[in-house]
C-alpha cells in the first residue's frame, strides 16, 4: 500500500470541519437527498404501522377475556415478536420494494442497499433481544447490555464507516496531545480491544462463580475471591494491551509514572493504600464474601469485595461501605473465617426452688427445638454459679449461620420462657432484706401515734 | 393510559428533526445558477506520498486563487481505490473528481458513474490526438490525461555508452554481456508487436490481426529467451533489483519505477541510469500500450460541484502544473505545450520520446479480458506448448470472442479460420 505511511496532522477541528464539508457537500446532492428522504419515510412507516398494531392489538385484549398471568413460552415469544420485530421486518420489506423501484427508474440506490444490511442487522438483535428475554427474563439484562448490544452498535458503526465518504480522512487523523500523536485507528483498536478484555473478564468471573463451586465442591466466598482476582489480572493484561496497541511507550510511561508517584503519594495515599489493602484482602483470602465479621462491635456480613472498597451488609440490611484499609490496619473478628461454626450463649437463671438438673434437661430439649440450632456438638448448660437471688447458667447452643445469632438468641428466650411456665420453673428477680435495726420499732410508734 | 410526548424528551422525535434540518442546511447549498467557483471538492487518489505531496501544494495554490473552494483530498490505496469509487458511487457518495487509470474509463462509464467532460471542459483541451484516444469512449470525452506513462528502456549508464536502436542491436549487446531484463506478459511486452508489423489495431480501431506482427513478435521473443543475456521473467520487483544491482544493463519499465531507483548505492558501486526509447524493429519503431493519469468528473456531482471540479482539473492539467510535476516527480506531462528539454529532464525525455510512438488501446476494449487473452498467447508460446501462429490464431479467435467482432470486422492470419455462429 503506497499511501499507508501518509498520516495527517490537522488539528481535531479540521477534522471535524472537514468532515462537515463531506457531509454537507454529500447532502447537496439531489441523488443522495432522494435516498435519505424514502429511507426515512419508510423507517418511519413502518415504525407508526408497528405502534398502532400494538395499540389495536391492547385494546381488542382489554376488552376480550382476562389472559393467564404466567403465559406459555410459545406465546410469549409471539407476544414479544409481534412488539419487536414487526418495524424492522416492515421496514425491510419496504426497503427492498424501494430497491427495485429505484432500479426500474434507473436512481442510484447504494445507499438504500446499504440501509438494508444496516435494517437486517438491527432485525438479529431484536431477534437475540426478545428470545433473550422470552427465556431469561430480566436475568439476561446484563448480557443484553454488555454484549448484545456494544456489538449491535459496533456492526452499524462499521457499517456507517464502510459507507461514509469521510472514513479515509478520519482513518489518517491522527490525535496530537503534547509529542505523543495516537491514530485515529489506533484509538478505536485499543478501544475494541480494552472492551473485549473487559467483557471476556467479566464473562470468566461469572463463569467461575457458577459453575466453580458445585464443580469443586468449595466454598462459594473462596471462588468469589478467586473470580475478582482472575477478572483484574486480564483487565490489567487488557490495559497494556490496548495502550501498546496505541504506540505508547511502555520507558517513557514508566518515568511518568515515576514522576507521578510523588504526587501520588501525597494527594491519593489514601486511596492507594485501599487499593493496596484490598490486593491484600483478595491475596491473603483473610476475608471473604459471605464472611460473617464483627466491626466496631457491628455483626455484618461481607457482601463483596473490589480493589478500593468492601461492602458489608449489617443485620438492619443496611449496605455500609468500608475503605479496604479499615481491614487491614484494624482488629476485625472474622466469625466465618476457618469454619462458619458459631457458639451463641444465652444466660438462664432460675429460682433456689428449682431442680438445676431438670433445668438442664428442659433448656437442651429446648433448644433441640430450634430448626437453626445444630444438634452436634450438642447444646449444653453450665452452671455458671449461685447467684443473690438465682441459680445461674450458661446456656450454650452451636449455629452456623452467624447472621442470624441474633433471631436465634431471642426465639431461645421466647421458647425457654415458655417452657420454664409449662414446668413451674420460677425465673426470680432480685429479692433485697433490710435491716433497719432501731429504726423499725420507732417507725411503728410513731404510725400509732398519729392514729 | 395518555401517553405525552414532548419534542424536547423524546429522542427519536430528536434525531428525526436534526436530520430534517440537515437536509434543509443542505437544500441551502444546492446549487445557484451562478458561474462563480466555490463549495468543497472532494479528490481521490492513489498516489504514493513523494508524488502526493506535489499535488497538494497545486492544490494549495488553487484553493489560493479561489478562496471560495475547498478540495478535500483523500488518498487512497491503489489496489482499493477504484472498488471504494464503485461503492460510493453506486451510494451517490462519489468523490467530485477521480484521479485514476484511463483504462478505468469503458467500466465506469458502463456503469454511470462517470459523466462526460463537456460542456465543463471543452474537447479542445486534449490539444493531441493520443490524449483525445486516451479517453474518449463511445464518441465521448471522459477525462482529462496529467501524465503519460509509456513503457521505455531503462539502461544502465556504468554499464552502457550506446544504448541499442533495434532488436537485433539489443541481442548482440546481451550477448555481449550486457543483459537485458523484460517481463514477458502482454501488457508489458506489447510494445514489440508494432516493430514487426502494423499493430493489432489500425487507425480506425479496426483489429488487424493478420497484418499485426504479433506472431513474429512471439517468434522472436521465443528465440530471445534462449539468449544467455536474456532474462524473460515475470517476476518483476527481483528484476528490478538485479537491474539496480548492475547485474543487468537494461530493463523495460514504466515512468513510476523511477521512485524505486535509489539516486545514490555507494562510492564502490555507483548506479546511474538513463531512459530511452524501446528498440524498434524491421518494420519501425516499437509501440508500448499508452496508459495515461486521468482525472475524472463524477457522474452524480452537482453542477456547482462539477463546475468546480473541472476547473480544478484543468487547473492541474496547465503548462505551469506539468511544469511543476515533471520537475519535482520527473512524469511526463500529458499537456503537449510543455517541451520535455533533454539537457534538464534527460530520464523523463526518454518516455516523452516514447510516447510518439506509443499505442493506445480503444477505450471500448475490455481492457481485463484483452489482457488475459493476450498473456495466453504469451504464455502458450514461451513454455513451449503452442506455436506462435497457433498463440496468435487463439487470441485472435477470443479477442473476436470478447468484442463480438463479425467477419468483415477483422483479418485473420492465414489458416487461422473464424467461425461465425
Amino acid at each position: 500500500m503506497d499511501s499507508e505511511n501518509l498520516v495527517r496532522t490537522e488539528s481535531l477541528a479540521d477534522v471535524i470541519s472537514e468532515q462537515a464539508a463531506v457531509l454537507l457537500s454529500m447532502l447537496s446532492r439531489p441523488v443522495v437527498v432522494r435516498q435519505i428522504i424514502i429511507a426515512i419515510i419508510i423507517v418511519l412507516f413502518a415504525w407508526l404501522f408497528s405502534r398502532q398494531t400494538q395499540q389495536w392489538r391492547a385494546r381488542r385484549q382489554s376488552s376480550d377475556v382476562v389472559e393467564p398471568a404466567n403465559p406459555p413460552l410459545l406465546m410469549r415469544l409471539y407476544r414479544e415478536s409481534l412488539r419487536e420485530i414487526v418495524t424492522p421486518l416492515l421496514a425491510l420489506v419496504l426497503l427492498n420494494i424501494a430497491i427495485w423501484v429505484f432500479e426500474q427508474l434507473s436512481y442510484p440506490k447504494g445507499l438504500l442497499e446499504d440501509l438494508t444490511t444496516w435494517i437486517i442487522i438491527w432485525l438479529v438483535y431484536r431477534i437475540i433481544v426478545t428470545l433473550l428475554r422470552v427465556r431469561f427474563d430480566s436475568e439476561a439484562r446484563p448480557f443484553r447490555n454488555r454484549i448484545v448490544t456494544p456489538i449491535f452498535l459496533f456492526l452499524l458503526f462499521i457499517q456507517f464507516l464502510a459507507i461514509w465518504p469521510g472514513t479515509v480522512a478520519l482513518a489518517q487523523f491522527s490525535i496530537t496531545i503534547g509529542t505523543l500523536a495516537f491514530p485515529f485507528v489506533n484509538l478505536v483498536l485499543s478501544l475494541i480491544v480494552l472492551y473485549v478484555f473487559i467483557i471476556t473478564a467479566w464473562l470468566i468471573e461469572q463463569l467461575m462463580e457458577l459453575t466453580l463451586p458445585q464443580r469443586l465442591n468449595i466454598e462459594s466466598g473462596l471462588v468469589e475471591s478467586v473470580a475478582t482476582l482472575t477478572r483484574y489480572s486480564i483487565l490489567a493484561i487488557g490495559i497494556i494491551v490496548s495502550l501498546s496497541l496505541l504506540g505508547l511507550n511502555f520507558t517513557s510511561l514508566a518515568i511518568v509514572a515515576g514522576g507521578l508517584s510523588v504526587g501520588i503519594g501525597i494527594g491519593l495515599q489514601d486511596i492507594v493504600a485501599n487499593f493496596v489493602s484490598g490486593i491484600v484482602l483478595l491475596f491473603e483470602q483473610s476475608l471473604r464474601p459471605g464472611d460473617v465479621i464483627e466491626l466496631d462491635g457491628r455483626i455484618s456480613q461481607v457482601e463483596r469485595i473490589s480493589l478500593r472498597a468492601t461492602v458489608v451488609r449489617t443485620r438492619t440490611n443496611e449496605e455500609v461501605i468500608i475503605p479496604n484499609a479499615a481491614f487491614t490496619t484494624q482488629q476485625i473478628k472474622n466469625l466465618t473465617k476457618s469454619e462458619r461454626l458459631v457458639q451463641v450463649i444465652v444466660p438462664v437463671s432460675v429460682s433456689y426452688h428449682s431442680n438445676p438438673e431438670i433445668v438442664r434437661k428442659l433448656t437442651v430439649e429446648t433448644s433441640l427445638n430450634h430448626p437453626l440450632i445444630l444438634h452436634t456438638p450438642e447444646p449444653q448448660l453450665v452452671f455458671k454459679g449461685y447467684g443473690e437471688s438465682s441459680l445461674d447458667f450458661n446456656l450454650l447452643v452451636s449455629i452456623d449461620q452467624p447472621e442470624l445469632s441474633v433471631k436465634i438468641k431471642s426465639d431461645l428466650y421466647y421458647m425457654l420462657w415458655q417452657t420454664f411456665a409449662e414446668n413451674d420453673i420460677t425465673i426470680p428477680f432480685p429479692q433485697r432484706d433490710l435491716n433497719l435495726g432501731d429504726g423499725w420499732d420507732n417507725l411503728v410508734a410513731g404510725m400509732q401515734g398519729s392514729q | 393510559m395518555e401517553i405525552v410526548t414532548n419534542w424536547r424528551t423524546c429522542p427519536k422525535k430528536q434525531l428525526l428533526l436534526g436530520i430534517l434540518l440537515l437536509l434543509v442546511l443542505a437544500g441551502c447549498q444546492i446549487d445557484q445558477d451562478d458561474q462563480s467557483l466555490g463549495g468543497s471538492v472532494i479528490l481521490w487518489h492513489s498516489w504514493p506520498p513523494e508524488k502526493a505531496a506535489v499535488l497538494e501544494e497545486a492544490i494549495a495554490q488553487f484553493e489560493e486563487i479561489n478562496p471560495e473552494v475547498d478540495v478535500i483530498v483523500v488518498d487512497l490505496p491503489s489496489e482499493q481505490i477504484l472498488g471504494d469509487f464503485k461503492r460510493a458511487g453506486y451510494n451517490g457518495l462519489g468523490p467530485g473528481l477521480l484521479l485514476g487509470r484511463n483504462s478505468w474509463i469503458g467500466e465506469l462509464a458502463d456503469d454511470g458513474l462517470i459523466r462526460p467532460i463537456e460542456p465543463y471542459i471543452s474537447a479542445e483541451t486534449l490539444s493531441s490526438s493520443s490524449n483525445r484516444s486516451l479517453v474518449t469512449y463511445r464518441d465521448q470525452q471522459y477525462g482529462l490525461p496529467i501524465f503519460l506513462e509509456p513503457r521505455a528502456l531503462y539502461y544502465n549508464t556504468e554499464l552502457v555508452t550506446n544504448p541499442p536502436n533495434t532488436l537485433s542491436d539489443l541481442l548482440t549487446e546481451a550477448s555481449t554481456g550486457n543483459r537485458v531484463a523484460l517481463v514477458p506478459r502482454f501488457e508489458e511486452a506489447y510494445w514489440g508487436i508494432q516493430a514487426f508489423g502494423d499493430g493489432l489495431f489500425d487507425a480506425e480501431g479496426r483489429f488487424t490481426l493478420a497484418s499485426s506482427g504479433f506472431e513474429e513478435w512471439l517468434n522472436w521473443l521465443s528465440n530471445a529467451q534462449n539468449e544467455p543475456g536474456v532474462i524473460l521473467s515475470i517476476d518483476d520487483p527481483s528484476l528490478l533489483d538485479l537491474f539496480i544491482n548492475g547485474e543487468i544493463a537494461y530493463y523495460v519499465a514504466d515512468p513510476n519505477k523511477q521512485k524505486q531507483m535509489p539516486d545514490f548505492i555507494d562510492e564502490d558501486t555507483p548506479f546511474e541510469y538513463g531512459v530511452r526509447p524501446l528498440p524498434g524493429g524491421p518494420t519501425g519503431d516499437s509501440g508500448p500500450l499508452l496508459s495515461a493519469e486521468t482525472m475524472m468528473l463524477y457522474a452524480y456531482s452537482t453542477e456547482n460541484q462539477n463546475r468546480t471540479a473541472a476547473a480544478l482539473a484543468m487547473f492541474l492539467a496547465n503548462r505551469q502544473q506539468g511544469i511543476r510535476f515533471l520537475r519535482d516527480i520527473d512524469l511526463v506531462p500529458a499537456n503537449p505545450t510543455i517541451n520535455v528539454d533533454p539537457r534538464i529532464y534527460p530520464v523523463p525525455n526518454g518516455f516523452a520520446r516514447q510516447v510518439r510512438t506509443a499505442v493506445v488501446l480503444p477505450n471500448e476494449i475490455p481492457a481485463q479480458s484483452f489482457l488475459a487473452a493476450g498473456n495466453r498467447a504469451y504464455t502458450s508460446v514461451l513454455s513451449g506448448t503452442a506455436s506462435p501462429a497457433d498463440a496468435v490464431c487463439s487470441f485472435g479467435l477470443e479477442v473476436i470472442g470478447i468484442m463480438n467482432y463479425t467477419a468483415e470486422d477483422v483479418l485473420l492470419p492465414q489458416g487461422c479460420r473464424f467461425v461465425d455462429e
